[in-house]
């Protein structure tokens, strides 16, 4: 009888189960070829038996396939392909235009002329199992990143109820400097006037003279310490320009090492290409002026080392979350500086309160110095962010938003 | 049962022989250089073998099943704790398990481990097969979960010979241990026994 009509006898009732069932000889010819692959892979048994199965599927002519199938000819044990190493053995195109996941079986079944054996090949069809792991998975990505989402969300709620807070609190304090500064000075500017006719009125060699320019000196230094009042308010007058950190910090070079304590270094790596800032020179140059003394003081007595460093790049949301500042930065490219010391550091409740007016960890200090450097940087529409160890040291980066030059 | 030193090295060899070539068909499937090495066979009664079996843990145990008959009678089988099917896993099919359900690192499992299990239990089971002409039929391979105490408790009863092969997998820079065990049935070992001195008596 001829071989395929017996194979056909031999192996009918495999034409009945929804298996992919092929049976080939140790030659490939295919010898059966079962209607449920005949269905996925739309190819009919009569293109396909008494032909080479690897001239159909050139992929299974491949050791990694090959090594495996040789060995059930020999009646060795039963070999499995599964869809996680291999997704499919005979490709077969799903109505949805994606390939089909199958789980592969291949066993030894004896030939019929008793010489050797055969490969039986069961080909089930894993897609729905597959594509329900996936689809789970997607399900599980999705509800996990909506969780992520969530409490992002409700972290950004408590840290903008707690800036709002702060806000409100500095808010009325800044009112009640602004309102003070604002009268004293006129008070001052009374004083000063006064002193000047009289400084005009009393004879140049009298002894009341020295008085008089005492009384001008306090005034002026009054003056002042009302000018950084209304510089912690950020209300203060900015004379903004196209600026370069990198240049700023070029001309305060000489003042910076002469103001440091000698047993400290100081040390600048500058980004060759910065972009520039729109902001007040001076006041730029207040904060960081501001910032070295800061990290000298923290330095103290010890040798140390203060890095003062320039670069711009993109911050993101994320790192901007914890910025130092009370208004909603947008995400976006930003020039900064930063002082980094590596003098005694802070723990996170001293962070929470160093822009508060008049803290300080010095008995020396005003506790105005740092939050006049806020000031200033929220009157720029930029942010400030610290990271500091204990006994480690700290690093204070001041960001303004980078701005391209138009062409003139 | 009490085997000499030289029945004892034969099977190692045989072992190590059929996982070499285990290893060798690893390597052309998959992207991972992986390595396996047999340091340590003995024979074990079913409580010697649970009791050793816990020292992989608590969890349940991955276990492929290749049953054999003919000559022999038995099952042979590639277990590994729980931890270290997923590293496995995760390390052949480029899946980062930490990322992965239980149902998905189950799917998963089941299907990947079947496969390599079916590559090292046939290349063992085959050089024993090759090597002692001893010609045998094998069921298409399982694979279960379960606890060491569930997966022996029917041969506690009886009375089978259980030849240990601790087997280590070296992917890349992790290493994997893995058990392969052989259970047969009393009589069996003596068929294997009688020809590994056949064999050794020939060379």
């Amino acid at each position: 009888m001829d071989i395929f009509k017996l194979a056909l006898e031999k192996f009918d009732v495999l034409n009945h189960t929804p298996v992919g069932m092929v049976v080939i000889n140790s030659e490939y010819q295919v010898l059966f070829w079962n209607q449920c692959i005949e269905y996925w892979s739309n190819k009919h048994s009569n293109e396909i038996l008494g032909t080479s199965l690897l001239s159909h599927y050139s992929h299974l002519n491949t050791d990694r396939y090959l090594s495996r199938i040789e060995t059930i000819f020999e009646g060795g044990p039963p070999v499995l392909f599964s869809t996680h190493l291999h997704q499919y053995f005979i490709p077969c195109l799903l109505s949805n235009g994606q390939w089909m996941n199958q789980n592969t079986t291949i066993s030894a079944f004896p030939s019929f002329d008793g010489n050797g054996h055969y490969a039986l090949i069961a080909i089930e069809n894993v897609t729905e199992l597959t594509q329900r792991v996936f689809e789970y998975r997607q399900m599980r990505d999705k509800a996990l990143n909506e969780i992520k989402q969530r409490e992002l969300a409700e972290k950004e709620k408590e840290k903008i109820q707690a800036q709002m807070l702060r806000a409100q609190k500095l808010e009325s304090l800044s009112v009640l400097t602004r309102g003070i500064a604002h009268d004293f000075n006129n008070q001052l500017m009374g004083i000063l006037g006064n002193a000047s006719i009289l400084k005009q009125l009393v004879p140049q060699d009298s002894t009341l003279i020295k008085y008089v320019d005492k009384i001008q000196q306090a005034t002026l230094k009054s003056a002042d310490l009302t000018k950084q009042l209304i510089d912690y308010t950020g209300k203060s007058k900015i004379i903004a320009n196209f600026l370069n950190f990198n240049q700023v910090l070029k001309e305060l070079k000489p003042i910076i090492d002469s103001t440091v304590s000698p047993h400290i270094i100081v040390n600048y790596e500058l980004e060759k290409e910065l972009p520039d800032v729109k902001a007040d020179t001076a006041q730029i140059e207040k904060v960081i002026m501001h910032l070295v003394t800061n990290a000298d003081e923290a330095i103290g007595n010890q040798s140390g080392l203060i890095t003062i460093r320039t670069h711009a790049k993109h911050f993101s949301k994320e790192e901007l979350f914890n910025a130092h500042i009370e208004m909603k930065l947008q995400e976006g490219f930003f020039s900064y500086f930063e002082v980094q010391d590596t003098g005694h550091g802070m723990d996170d409740n001293t962070m929470l309160k160093i822009f508060d007016p008049f803290f300080s960890t010095r008995f020396i200090g005003r506790g105005l110095g740092l939050t006049m450097v806020l000031g200033i940087v929220q009157g720029h529409r930029g942010t400030i962010l610290i990271e500091s160890t204990p006994q480690k040291g700290s690093c204070f980066r001041v960001l303004l938003p980078s701005q391209v030059k138009k062409p003139a | 049962m009490e085997l000499t030193r030289i029945q004892m090295d034969a099977l190692s060899e045989i072992i190590n022989i059929g996982v070499g070539k285990g290893a060798a068909v690893l390597n052309k499937i998959l992207n991972s250089h992986i390595q396996l090495r047999v340091p340590l066979v003995k024979i074990l009664d079913s409580t010697e073998l649970i009791n050793e079996l816990k020292e992989m843990g608590n969890d349940k145990l991955s276990s492929v099943n290749l049953g054999f008959k003919g000559t022999l009678y038995g099952t042979a089988q590639l277990i590994f704790s729980s931890e270290n099917a997923s590293e496995l896993v995760a390390t052949v099919t480029g899946e980062d398990i930490h990322n992965l359900s239980m149902d998905d690192i189950s799917f998963m499992r089941s299907g990947t481990l079947s496969e390599i299990g079916n590559i090292v239990l046939n290349s063992v089971m085959g050089t024993f097969s090759n090597m002692l002409s001893l010609p045998l039929h094998f069921v298409v391979p399982g694979y279960i979960e379960d606890y060491a105490s569930n997966l022996y408790f029917k041969m506690v009863e009886k009375n089978t010979a259980i030849l240990l092969a601790k087997t280590q997998f070296s992917v890349e820079k992790l290493s994997i241990h893995g058990d392969i065990v052989l259970l047969f049935e009393v009589p069996s070992m003596d068929v294997l026994i009688h020809r590994i001195d056949q064999y050794f008596s020939q060379v």
